[in-house]
């Protein structure tokens, strides 16, 4: 496909600007090795679902929360000290097998939320009644089944019992694809949050506070608060 | 109404396909072409399918090859209701 025909057909999924940075960023990579990484997230508000007992079941599906032990997780494709520091953060992770092999998983947590793939901790608000949802993962033979609304209805049901109204999460805004599924869990994107990566120096420019950061220590971490209601 | 009339109803319906729905023949490739069937939406779809045919479909009966192309939904559709 001709370059500019590929640029509009981009940009009429996730803008021209976001098709600009994508194209940066793709550069960045390939030019920087890997040192130079362009991020831009978009924040979005979901509201948690209503009750559905029939997907919270998870039909054929064994549902269970796992601990960073759990067997299943061996298979989830992230590595072991992600896994580690997501459960040392107070996340927990809802897992579906099938016949005792990972299907799927879903991460949240009820509170801060150190990102792993930039140095940002995200902070959704009201505390206790919004939650941080993130890395969802269905295995590609179970994507065309129910697994995906059996997960979010059970993490769902979990977190309505805990008092969570809410759930706040982070997409590319260079998948145009996760934002439209996003739309239909009845997402709104509430903000953004771009990231500039050059070796340790980390630059940070959000919709929310604190507006701008710059670090250049591991331990440096801005911190991004997002009011989900009020 | 005919079958393959009733499972594009459900796709136009669940998915918002509006006209491109009615331009859905048996070689329409839907998985990996119709960027609205994910796997968010396609509970919906495999929710109005058990209404509208009263049938009952286990998660054991479907996989990517059920919605491969708008024939083979039909196709499987038939089957079930046979």
């Amino acid at each position: 496909m001709h370059v500019l025909a590929k640029f509009r057909e981009t940009a009429a999924g996730i803008g021209y600007w976001n098709t600009v940075l994508f194209a940066l960023s793709r550069i960045a990579e390939s030019v920087g090795g890997g040192r130079v990484r362009i991020v831009k997230y978009h924040i979005t508000v979901q509201p948690v679902p209503a009750p559905a007992d029939g997907y919270v079941r998870g039909g054929t599906f064994e549902m269970s929360f796992a601990d960073k032990k759990s067997p299943l997780l061996a298979d989830a494709g992230r590595p072991s000290h992600i896994i580690g520091s997501r459960f040392a953060q107070g996340a927990r992770c809802l897992v579906a097998a099938n016949k005792g092999r990972l299907a799927g998983f879903l991460w949240f947590v009820v509170g801060p939320y150190d990102e792993d793939e930039v140095r940002v901790r995200f902070v959704p608000l009201p505390q206790g009644r919004a939650a941080w949802d993130f890395d969802v993962m269905v295995k590609p033979e179970y994507r065309m089944g129910r697994l995906f609304s059996y997960l979010w209805a059970r993490a769902g049901a979990e977190l309505r019992a805990q008092g969570v109204e809410h759930t706040v999460s982070r997409i590319s805004a260079f998948n145009a694809a996760s934002l439209a599924s996003h739309g239909r869990l009845g997402a709104r994107v509430v903000g953004s949050v771009f990231v500039l990566c050059a070796g340790s120096w980390q630059f940070m420019r959000t919709s929310f506070a604190p507006r701008w950061h710059l670090s250049r220590s591991p331990d440096k971490r801005p911190v991004v608060t997002i009011l989900a209601s009020h | 109404m005919e079958q393959q009339d009733v499972v594009r109803s459900v796709l136009r319906d669940v998915l918002s396909l509006g006209a491109r729905a009615d331009r859905l023949d048996r070689d329409s490739p839907l998985l990996g072409a119709v960027p609205e069937l994910d796997s968010m939406a396609v509970a919906g779809v495999i929710a109005a399918i058990e209404d509208r045919f009263g049938i009952t479909i286990d998660d054991d009966e479907i996989s990517g090859t059920t919605f491969a192309t708008f024939g083979s939904l039909v196709d499987f559709i038939a089957a079930k209701t046979a």
